[in-house]
């Protein structure tokens, strides 16, 4: 009798599935759970277990990670979430199979790069400059600075239009610790602002990366994965505190430089001084300064086509080619 | 003049392919120059890469029967306090991954002493001694100081591996040569919650070591920090009730988080070479308490058993390479190659299905490495060796 009872049962306990409800695996600050259950919101502690489909609100330096199934989510951004979302918006886990011809694809790829001089250079060039996504002028064409050496300076960041009509959202991230330096929003495919202000670490690694701000409440951060982006890279530079101007001494003690009368053969000079010191914003800043004084001076043309074509910006570097062409 | 049969030829080659790779081994193992290769090659298992690369990382194992309380450096009055606030929530087990060595502060010293009094749930850490290499032996494990190791059970927290190896086993239990019978923190834990579950694995492993299987890092565990919990009202406390508890440091984000007690696993993303360790001793434990609470071992084949199906799988190659040596001479490298490159991939592909559906760890080094030098040696047989011994330039039946 009780092996029918037990089978009886047995539908029921596949259906329990107590992995599926949210559970909280980390709390920390002020959070509460306002569940349609409850008249009042609770408390949300490690371990509580939020049932329903209620609405998470992380305050202040709040930090809560919840686990459903094999789903992990970290909130550590002030705001409402609602817990039914949350999970439904994570991308599908790749099945093993997949895993697997992704592995031996990255093998087999890593071994041909080494055959292939243009790739294995630009795959190099892209740890050398921080640009580890290797995708060349496919992934950073239009997006300024593109890497190397920021300083303290005021700097325009911008990206390539993609229609979003709630604007954007720009993150300056430390990309050891992950902690968000500034998280900004704007309409423009532009921002300006000042390096010297956001307290960046001398000589440390940052990335800035930009998405569409097409939710109100910017989406939550999944710890380990890389959010939808616009461009779909982040672009990591090095943060020194000392200033461009600086660099420019010993250039300002040669004979070639202060001999010359051309102010777009001295901006040359210090694209090339800079780009030596991978302060590759400024080197661009130099080159772009020369070419509105000399639009058409052939030599600047070409050696600032060589230089983005050196940074991955190839197309742009093809565009400038063709100005003299015509 | 009689045939010789079929197999011999291809018998010699096996033979021959397998001295090869014993003379590689002898040379490269103990010729000093290859040092820097060996400690990456000796600290490298295949299932490495199913661990840190096939693992979808992104998502976890959700464990709730384990709560991980993150401390850093507390003295010992505040560490009386969280014992005292954990304890009277019920845990089943606090594991204290802290050694107490001497005696400092009279006052916190006391407040701890008096947190472990009558705590039977309590494990403190404590360290194996030295490996006596004359005695074959540990000689005996360090304990905190007798103020509150004597309350309560020291359980050793070492691992098989030494800070700058990959931790893939652990021992449950070792006896030290003071004839003491020792067990594991991570054994001592389970003990307390589950007591069959150590029984079994004691019957079905004896004292030998166990392969480690590896749920995920501290994101898959329950978890709080020493200050949520110092001031937490009695609801928040309310966790640990019934659960097992380990106490210890268990992650940080900082860019200068300690690397002492952090260890190589094999989840790291960087499989060989240089990398950073990338977890506690506190959640390496935590993921054995999970392994030992489900059952959930790695089987491995017997050595024996996977000596044999190596042999077998490199002489049926070389029977195969040998005839197609014979009979396509044209198109001999082409498809030698094609099919050592088919065997490799679908045999990685089984043993990573097996690994990784069935948790059935085979070590087949020697078998792939059998079959890349498969091709070579027959070629170096016939063309240098057959030549120059008489009885082996029969005729056969290829």
């Amino acid at each position: 009798m009780y092996r029918i009872l037990l089978c009886c049962c047995f539908p029921l306990l596949l259906a329990g599935q107590r992995a599926e409800v949210p559970l909280v695996m980390y709390a920390v600050g002020e959070v509460a759970y306002d569940s349609p259950a409850s008249a009042a919101p609770i408390p949300v502690h490690t371990g509580t277990y939020l049932t329903g489909s209620g609405t998470l609100s992380v305050r202040g330096e709040a930090v809560v990670e919840v686990a459903r199934g094999d789903q992990f989510m970290r909130l550590d951004r002030p705001g409402k979430y609602a817990v039914g979302e949350l999970f439904t918006e994570q991308p599908a886990s790749a099945g093993f199979i997949d895993r697997f011809l992704n592995f031996v694809r990255r093998g087999l790829e890593q071994s041909a790069s080494s055959d292939n001089l243009e790739k294995a250079y630009l795959e190099n060039q892209g740890n050398a400059q921080g640009n580890i996504e290797g995708y060349g002028d496919g992934g950073l064409a239009g997006l300024m600075p593109f890497g190397g050496t920021l300083s303290p300076e005021l700097t325009t960041f911008s990206w390539p239009a993609d229609g979003s009509a709630g604007g954007y959202r720009l993150r300056i991230v430390d990309s050891l610790s992950e902690a968000v330096v500034l998280s900004a929003l704007t309409r423009d495919t532009t921002l300006r602002t000042d390096l010297g202000g956001l307290k960046l670490t001398d000589g440390q690694a940052y990335y800035w990366e930009v998405f569409p701000n097409t939710r109100t409440d910017a989406g939550p951060a999944r710890l380990g994965v890389r959010p939808p982006a616009v461009v779909g890279t982040r672009i990591y530079f090095t943060y020194r505190e000392q200033r461009v101007d600086s660099l420019l001494q010993p250039l300002a003690e040669l004979e070639v430089y202060n001999a010359t009368a051309s102010a777009a053969q001295r901006r040359l000079l210090e694209a090339m001084t800079f780009e030596e010191q991978q302060y590759l914003y400024a080197a661009d800043r130099a080159y772009r300064l020369g070419l509105t004084a000399e639009p058409r001076n052939p030599l600047l043309v070409r050696s600032y086509a060589a230089f983005l074509s050196r940074w991955n910006q190839r197309s742009q570097a093809r565009a400038l080619l063709t100005t003299l062409e015509r | 003049m009689r045939p010789l049969p079929s197999y011999v030829h291809p018998l010699i080659i096996t033979a021959l392919v397998f001295l090869l790779i014993g003379v590689l081994h002898l040379i490269t193992f103990n010729v000093h120059y290859f040092d820097p290769f060996n400690a990456g090659i000796k600290d490298y298992e295949v299932t490495d890469i199913l661990f840190s690369q096939l693992r979808d990382p992104d998502r976890v194992q959700r464990e709730d029967r384990i709560v991980l309380v993150h401390i850093e450096d507390p003295t010992r009055a505040e560490v009386a306090r969280l014992i005292d606030r954990i304890a009277a929530r019920s845990p089943v087990a606090i594991g204290v991954d802290i050694l107490f060595p001497g005696r400092r502060d009279a006052e916190g010293d006391s407040l701890l002493a008096a947190s472990l009094r009558d705590r039977p749930e309590v494990v403190l850490a404590a360290n194996l001694g030295a490996y006596d290499d004359a005695r074959r032996g540990v000689e005996t494990m360090v304990v905190s100081d007798s103020l509150f190791s004597r309350e309560v059970e020291n359980a050793y927290t070492n691992f098989l591996a030494g800070t700058d190896r990959t931790v893939r086993h652990f021992n449950p239990f070792i006896t030290t040569l003071d004839g003491e019978r020792r067990q594991a923190f991570a054994t001592a834990l389970v003990r307390r919650y589950a007591p069959n579950r150590v029984g079994k694995l004691h019957w079905f492993r004896g004292d030998g070591p166990v392969r480690i299987n590896y749920s995920g890092d501290y994101r898959n565990f329950l978890r709080t920090d020493a200050a949520t919990v110092l001031a937490a009202d009695e609801e928040a406390l309310s966790v640990f009730r019934d659960r097992i508890v380990i106490i210890g440091f268990i992650d940080s984000r900082a860019r200068d988080a300690p690397i002492e007690d952090r260890y190589f696993t094999p989840l790291n993303e960087v499989y060989t070479g240089r990398s950073l360790p990338d977890m506690y001793g506190a959640v390496i434990h935590a993921n054995i308490v999970a392994m030992l609470l489900d059952g959930r071992y790695i089987f491995e084949i017997p050595g024996w058993l996977e000596a044999i199906l190596e042999v077998l799988f490199v002489y049926a190659n070389v029977w195969i390479i040998y005839r197609i040596y014979h009979r396509l001479p044209d198109s001999f490298h082409g498809v030698t190659r094609i099919l050592q490159l088919v065997e490799l991939f679908a045999f990685f592909f089984l043993v990573a299905v097996l690994f990784y559906h069935f948790r059935l760890k085979i070590d087949f080094a020697a078998g792939f490495l059998g079959l890349l030098l498969a091709y070579d040696i027959v070629m170096i047989y016939e063309s240098f060796i057959r030549k120059r011994v008489p009885l082996l330039q029969r005729p056969d039946h290829v």
